[in-house]
């Protein structure tokens, strides 16, 4: 009895979202129905473009008012006589303008669309006809003419429109000032020019329809066979409202509709498994970001892959075979791999002991190193390639001399050389050993410093302690850290094809871009070699993800602990000095030399010459309004990127640390993609697959360079939101709950704040290598969309060095100058 | 202040001309884009020109009618853009005849025979689909501070072959600069393939010419293999003593070509305002832009030449002289081999 | 086994003062408390002899060796001390067994002789079936005993305690208490344990060290600390306690507001202030008690009564009785109390005694 009772009071509001959901799912399949109706409509057109339904049926409208109000009018006024004699004339001057277009007879097409209609019928549809197809495809009025008829009041307007319309049916009628150029003509041809004067002197400015639609027809139906079936269209009226919405937006219709369907069918599960039958803003949300990384990270990849195996359609190793058989390409390979591996590793063996160093012991100024060796994370690499170019080419480079002065070696090349493997290893590793320093600074700062006084304690001297207790326990930092330095290493393309280039060290990422010049082929070459970029990343992101996740042994001490101090004794002045040298040499000196060649003329010449010293480079900086322009976009870019990317951020991190939803983890795993993908890979993927194939057409739009930004740089922010989440227990916000709160009103008052500094450094790290990105830029930009990144690169390879290390170095002031405010408002706590 | 003077020029030139050009060219109307690789500045006088010469001609791309691209990367895009049918541009003032011949063969260009085409000294499509508008130089460059004549090369041959120059000299890519494509075409034409070998013996370095300017001035470099007007903008802009070396086997003088897309692939279906364009181009006021941009003139008599540069006469009797046909079709071929000799280390 | 001398100790972070000329002697074998509320500067004692902090001034000696001083300092590995952390600062990454052995790795001991003392001191704490196991699968008091544990293992002179047991359920605590002092009697070792706790200073102190805002109140035994407290913070941190005020003279105290005398047979005169412990206060039969009041609240909590009892014009006492005794007790009731003994200190003019803990 009991039990009969509970099963007939069923829940109402689960019914509700039972039937919200059918009802979406409905409307999915919906969309994806039309589409499908749409595009075929489309492809049976034989039209150029899809939103040509969309002019035929704005025009539609339009030629009936335009008929209407200023065509039937006069021809009322005719006698029927001469009406007759108009529709006779009309339809002579449509055959001819259509077969000398698509240079072969209509007349038979022309008798069949006027078949079973008469007089008045027969007139309106002549004459509608007519006047599209002059408006799109008619004799040529001149601008003096249209001048003429500009100034008539409405009146004189109508007298000489009269007139013309009888000069069209009678070549003796007298003609209106206006035809006077016309007056040589006979025939069909002086018919024609009446009738286009007639036609034209509608409306003051000489437009009789409006030009955006006339144009936009002209561009989408762009062979004459097709226009005449478009001017049919539009004069029967055939196109409807959700015709014309369908079929012009067919393919974005079929992709929403399956991103509809396949949420709900997801959300469905969810919910089913949860038994939690209820609708949540925070569902909107997930399922957006993730169907967002679907359309926009994950179809461009299955498209490049796809592509990569099928170059014409049927499954090949075909193209593998040639690229990697071809010895230059092994040979990047080779170069790719090494370069990387030897970063990680050297890069792992730097930044640990300094990040030891300056945040465990008392090395003197350790702030300032701290800030010194995160200040080459903020700088585009191939500005620090443009300066080790300087310094260590083996002829006169800077450094190279210094070395022969100091050990007497002559006049000889050398004796190091940075074009060669060995030279883009240092260069790689000067600038990405800070993302392992950042990882593992963090880690260290968050260890329970109990850990290692019970060593110390235990007897264990300060050395061995970190040998036996604070590596290991680092471990999983450590990885993390090294892999994020390889994939950076391996996606790498400014760096390489500064300084391997010219020494013929060839990588994977440059070879890409060489290929990408190449025309159709080259394209595809390319994706071919980026696929491989690609499952290394995927490996290795796999790997570090499988590894890291597994054993997590930082321990976050709850109490404000401070860390430990080791006392470095008699060491603590010769280790200040070690790490000053490292600093100076791998920071100071290469920003110093970009400094000095910023004021020079001469990039040969001495700074101190009075005549090669100069202020003129900052000044044109400053002073190019395309400078500035570009530094507006980066701008702009860079804060939409970041808080987007940032939002995103927060909204995965609850998902992966407040839920137990299954595949919780995959939005994730994208995301951590995204970011090892080679930027050449995530830039070509997505030129290939959103100009409208799939429905999305953002090419050439400031949306699209945002989009591969958010992909590649979304994991910075994400990690640092997901680690502070991390440490705020969920009671806090379960209490929230409790009282009564909705989800998004705990997020922000309650967990936002919490987390502030986060997510403020999130933003930062999101935003910086937005602001200074470059390779995805270069073969996404366009006109209005170029950033200073790009405009550095363009200094780089067309404008003079000076000029491009004055570019760069304000670049690095601008985001030192951002990185200072940032620290101020977090108070200390955040910044890098 | 050029900039001043340069428009001080155009609007000299106008006046004189003005009565029977307005009247023609009010006719020209709608929109145009034009991809070009010309520089900014050039680009710049050249809308003021076009805008004051076609009054109701309205420019396709954001107040300009011009889309700025190095030539790789507009390559790149129509490469891109081709792909999808139409292209985005109505006019290309871009590359060298090499590529104009693709993409006649492909079928995107649109023939127009112009009487100007009576005054050109160089080759041009007889029937009409490029015309060569603008002449790059490529010759070889010293730094007379760091080194004398008589020190260096004199010809393109022991540019290659002077082992005492062996990791001391540098040269544009091939893959990416058509000029340099052309240039290794008709030095192979010349001298074979073993020339690439030698270049590769010697260890050239491949990169943009800026940079292999900066070497020149650093002295890291001795000589390199550069267009004229790189050098000739460093020269006038700079104060720089960078000086040329005509080489004595021949220059080789690379046109660059104006071409127009075929009515139903461009962006705007305005052939009327193209053909009107290349036209103005090929005018003597057209051609004063290009020698303002550092490059030679197409046009027979044309004395005027670029900053500090020489006689065109000149130099196109000591042109050596480019097979465009074969630089186009054996593309692959030269750039193979190129690479090989070159850019894979032994 | 030695003993630990602090002479004169002082640390300031900056201008604040923790340790105010911290001066005592722990004798060999001794099992000190170091007893105070949080923030008392207990823990920085501690750390201090551990030598993880270094003294602003004044020295610390084990036996006649100077470990820290103004010229002297010997780093925390080489003092042989074993030291239990708050939060055990169990190595996560390695078992119950590499954990204790880590002291005798470092000391290059050969693995046999490991093996023997680390079996033998995980039976000692009672965790030989787990020795195998990583951390991570311990409760809170088995990673406590595995702290303990790797702390004795290399025999040191000195053990060191700070607040090992704070994180510990209360009958966990309990048998903790007994076991730690039964280790250190087996090992005969000096401890030096720090807790805010008087429970647990009491029941396993030799002497307690009872620290308020860095200075040292009071060095004593417990029974010491508890029945003669030096001053009324002591008085009131240790022990249950009640405050009245009153005025002293020959043989009475007369208390403040409530008209009722107590004879008092101390030498103090004038404004004093009394204390009284719940235990020391007895009902009285009528007629016969020192102080008369009513009953205001009473809590029988089954082994004892608890009551509070209102002497008149505010002053209040607690009494914590037999409940048989208390069995006619009831909330208004007029009752007689008798004191068996009380505490008289000396009030210092403007000071508030109410207002001495921190």
């Amino acid at each position: 009895m009991q039990t009969q009772l509970q099963k007939q009071r069923k829940d109402p509001a689960e019914t509700r979202c039972k039937i919200a959901l059918l009802i979406l799912f409905l409307l999915g399949a919906a969309l994806i129905a039309g589409g499908l109706w749409g595009s075929r409509e489309y492809q049976n057109s034989g039209f150029d473009q899809e939103n040509a339904y969309h002019y035929i049926h704005e025009l539609s409208g339009k030629v009936d008012s335009l008929y209407e109000k200023s065509i039937q009018p006069f021809t009322a006024k005719l006698t029927q006589a001469e009406q007759d004699t108009m529709t006779a004339r009309t339809i002579e001057l449509l055959k001819d303008n259509w077969s000398s277009a698509a240079k072969a007879d209509q007349s038979a097409r022309v008798d069949a669309m006027f078949a079973g209609l008469s007089g008045d019928k027969l007139q309106r549809k002549a004459l509608e006809l007519l006047s599209i197809t002059y408006s799109l495809n008619g004799p040529k009025v001149s601008s003096a003419e249209k001048k003429q008829m500009a100034p008539w009041s409405d009146a004189e307007r109508d007298a000489n429109r009269e007139a013309l319309l009888h000069a069209a049916l009678d070549e003796a009628a007298n003609l209106p000032e206006v035809a006077a150029k016309a007056a040589e003509k006979t025939g069909l041809e002086r018919t024609a020019a009446m009738m286009q004067l007639f036609l034209v002197s509608v409306n003051e400015d000489g437009a009789p329809l409006p030009t955006a639609d006339v144009n936009g027809l002209k561009k989408a139906v762009r062979t004459a066979e097709n226009r005449i079936l478009a001017y049919q269209m539009t004069v029967e009226g055939s196109v409807s409202l959700l015709t014309q919405m369908l079929v012009t937006f067919s393919r974005t219709a079929i992709l929403l509709g399956i991103l509809l369907a396949l949420d709900i069918a997801l959300l469905f599960l969810m919910l089913y498994k949860d038994h939690s039958w209820h609708l949540d803003f925070k569902w909107v949300v997930i399922f957006a970001i993730v169907d967002f990384m679907l359309v926009f990270q994950v179809l461009p990849m299955v498209y490049l892959i796809v592509k990569a195996f099928f170059p014409d359609g049927s499954f090949t190793f075909h193209v593998f075979e040639r690229l990697y058989t071809y010895s230059m390409n092994l040979g990047a390979l080779k170069n790719t791999l090494i370069a990387a591996t030897a970063t990680m590793i050297l890069g792992t063996l730097l930044a640990f002991p300094l990040a030891w160093l300056v945040g465990r012991t008392n090395l003197y100024a350790k702030k300032f190193f701290r800030s010194l060796f995160v200040l080459t994370y903020m700088v585009p690499p191939y500005v620090g390639a443009m300066a080790w170019l300087r310094l260590l080419n083996p002829n006169v480079g800077t450094m190279n001399q210094f070395f022969r002065l100091i050990f007497n070696l002559g006049d000889t090349p050398g004796p190091l050389n940075i074009y060669t493997l060995g030279g883009l290893i240092w260069v790689l590793t000067t600038f990405y050993y800070p993302y392992a320093f950042i990882t593992i600074s963090r880690a260290m700062e968050k260890m329970d410093p109990s850990l290692e006084e019970a060593s110390r304690i235990s007897g264990a001297s300060p050395l061995g302690t970190v040998f036996r207790i604070t590596i290991p326990m680092m471990t999983p930092s450590l990885i993390a850290g090294a892999l994020l330095v390889f994939v950076a290493a391996m996606s790498c393309y400014g760096i390489p094809s500064i300084i391997g280039a010219p020494g013929k060290v060839h990588t994977v990422t440059t070879r890409i871009i060489e290929y990408n010049g190449l025309g159709a082929q080259g394209i595809s070459d390319a994706t071919g070699l980026a696929v491989f970029l690609m499952a290394l990343a995927i490996i290795i992101l796999y790997l570090s993800d499988f590894v890291v996740a597994r054993k997590q042994y930082i321990t976050v001490s709850g109490k404000s602990t401070r860390p430990n101090i080791v006392d470095l004794g008699r060491w603590r002045w010769p280790l200040t000095i070690l790490v000053s040298l490292f600093a100076i040499i791998v920071v100071l000196i290469p920003f110093a030399t970009i400094l000095t060649t910023s004021f020079k003329i001469d990039v040969g010449k001495s700074l101190f010459d009075a005549e090669n010293f100069t202020f003129s480079q900052w000044k044109t900086i400053f002073s190019r309004t395309e400078t500035m322009n570009c530094l507006k976009n980066s701008l702009i870019f860079g804060v939409i990127t970041a808080t987007i990317g940032i939002v995103v951020a927060c909204t995965m991190s609850y998902l992966l640390q407040r839920t137990r939803i299954r595949g919780r983890k995959i939005p994730d795993f994208l995301i951590t993609l995204g970011s090892g993908t080679p930027s050449v890979v995530i830039a070509l993927g997505l030129i290939m697959t959103m100009k409208g194939t799939f429905g999305v057409d953002i090419y050439n739009t400031a949306y699209i360079i945002i989009i591969a930004y958010l992909i590649k740089y979304l994991m910075m922010g994400m990690r640092t939101v997901v680690s502070a989440m991390s440490q705020i227990h969920v009671s806090l916000e379960e209490c929230s709950q409790i009282s009564g709160a909705s989800w998004t009103r705990t997020m922000f008052k309650i967990t936002g704040p919490l987390i502030f500094p986060s997510i403020a450094a999130g933003w930062f790290l999101i935003f910086i290598p937005s602001f200074y990105e470059l390779s995805m830029t270069t073969l996404l930009y366009s006109n209005t969309t170029k950033t200073i990144g790009f405009q550095l690169y363009e200094y780089w390879t067309f404008t003079s060095q000076p000029q491009s290390c004055a570019m760069a170095f304000g670049i690095l002031m601008i985001v030192v100058v951002l990185n200072f405010l940032l620290n101020r408002l977090t108070k200390g706590e955040f910044s890098i | 202040m050029k900039k001043i003077l340069a428009i001080a020029l155009c609007i000299a030139c106008l006046l004189c001309l003005a009565p029977a050009a307005l009247a023609v060219n009010e006719d020209v109307t709608g929109e145009v884009v034009i991809y070009t690789s010309m520089y900014p500045f050039v680009i710049d006088m050249m809308d003021e020109a076009l805008k004051a010469e076609f009054p109701n001609l309205t420019p396709g791309n954001n107040g300009s009618f011009f889309f700025y691209g190095g030539t790789g990367s507009l390559q790149t895009k129509l490469a891109g853009e081709m792909e999808t049918g139409t292209l985005g541009c109505d006019m290309m003032l871009v590359a060298e005849p090499a590529y104009s011949l693709e993409l006649k063969e492909g079928g995107w260009l649109h023939a127009y025979e112009t009487e100007a085409a009576q005054n050109l000294r160089f080759d041009y499509d007889k029937e009409g689909y490029w015309y060569p508008v603008r002449v790059c130089n490529m010759v070889l460059a010293y730094n007379p501070e760091l080194k004398t004549p008589d020190q260096l090369p004199k010809t393109f041959k022991e540019f290659a072959e002077d082992t005492s120059l062996k990791g001391r000299i540098s040269m544009g890519n091939p893959l990416s600069s058509g000029t340099t494509m052309a240039a290794v075409a008709s030095l192979s034409d010349k001298y074979g393939y073993e020339y690439f070998t030698a270049l590769g013996q010697n260890d050239v370095m491949i990169e943009s010419g800026s940079t292999a300017l900066a070497k020149l001035q650093t002295g890291e470099c001795d000589v390199i293999m550069i267009l004229e007007e790189s050098v000739l903008k460093e020269r006038k802009d700079n104060g720089s003593k960078i000086s040329c070396i005509y080489p004595e086997d021949g220059v080789i003088l690379i046109p660059s070509t104006v071409m127009t897309v075929a009515e139903e692939k461009s962006k705007n279906l305005n052939i009327e305002a193209c053909e009107a364009i290349t036209d103005f181009l090929l005018s003597e006021e057209g051609q004063k832009f290009m020698v303002a941009g550092y490059m030679h003139s197409v046009l027979k008599g044309f004395t005027e030449v670029p900053f500090d540069s020489v006689d065109t006469d000149g130099l196109i009797e000591k042109d050596m002289g480019v097979d465009w046909e074969r630089c186009y079709k054996q593309r692959e071929e030269i750039r193979t081999k190129f690479q090989e000799a070159v850019t894979i280390k032994k | 086994m030695s003993s630990v001398t602090i002479k004169n100790v002082t640390k300031s972070f900056g201008s604040a003062v923790v340790l105010d000329n911290f001066d005592a002697v722990f004798a060999d074998g001794e099992f000190i408390t170091l007893l105070g509320p949080s923030g008392c500067g207990k823990t920085t004692m501690l750390r201090i002899i551990a030598g993880f902090e270094k003294p602003t001034s004044g020295a610390v000696l084990f036996d006649d060796r100077v470990v820290s001083s103004e010229k002297v300092f010997i780093p925390p590995e080489k003092r042989d001390i074993g030291m239990v952390f708050q939060s055990y600062a169990v190595w996560p990454h390695m078992t119950v067994f590499d954990n204790v052995a880590y002291p005798l790795q470092i000391k290059k001991v050969d693995k046999a002789t490991i093996k023997k003392k680390v079996d033998r001191v995980l039976e000692v704490v009672h965790l030989t079936q787990y020795r195998d196991r990583i951390p991570s699968q311990l409760s809170g008091g088995q990673q406590q005993r595995v702290a303990l544990a790797r702390a004795l293992v290399a025999e040191p002179a000195l053990l060191l305690l700070d607040e090992p047991l704070s994180n510990l359920d209360a009958k966990l605590r309990e048998s903790m208490r007994f076991e730690i002092k039964e280790i250190q009697r087996q090992y005969g070792i000096t401890v030096v344990y720090v807790t805010h706790d008087q429970t647990e200073a009491m029941a396993m102190s030799d002497r307690i060290v009872v620290i308020n805002r860095g200075v040292i109140q009071q060095v004593g035994s417990p029974r010491t600390i508890y029945s003669e407290p030096a001053n009324p913070f002591i008085a009131d941190f240790v022990g249950k306690i009640d405050f009245v005020e009153g005025v002293a003279s020959e043989g009475v105290i007369a208390l403040n507001d409530c008209d009722q005398k107590l004879p008092y047979k101390g030498e103090l005169r004038g404004n004093v202030i009394v204390g009284v412990r719940p235990e020391n206060i007895k009902y009285a039969e009528k007629g016969k008690g020192m102080l008369r009041g009513v009953v205001k609240s009473h809590f029988y909590l089954g082994d004892v009564d608890d009551c509070r009892v209102d002497l008149g014009g505010g002053q209040e006492l607690r009494i914590i009785a037999d409940p048989y005794e208390s069995r006619n007790v009831e909330n208004g009731k007029q009752v007689e109390l008798d004191v068996r003994s009380f505490l008289v200190y000396p009030q210092k003019p403007g000071e508030d005694f109410r207002k001495i803990l921190t």
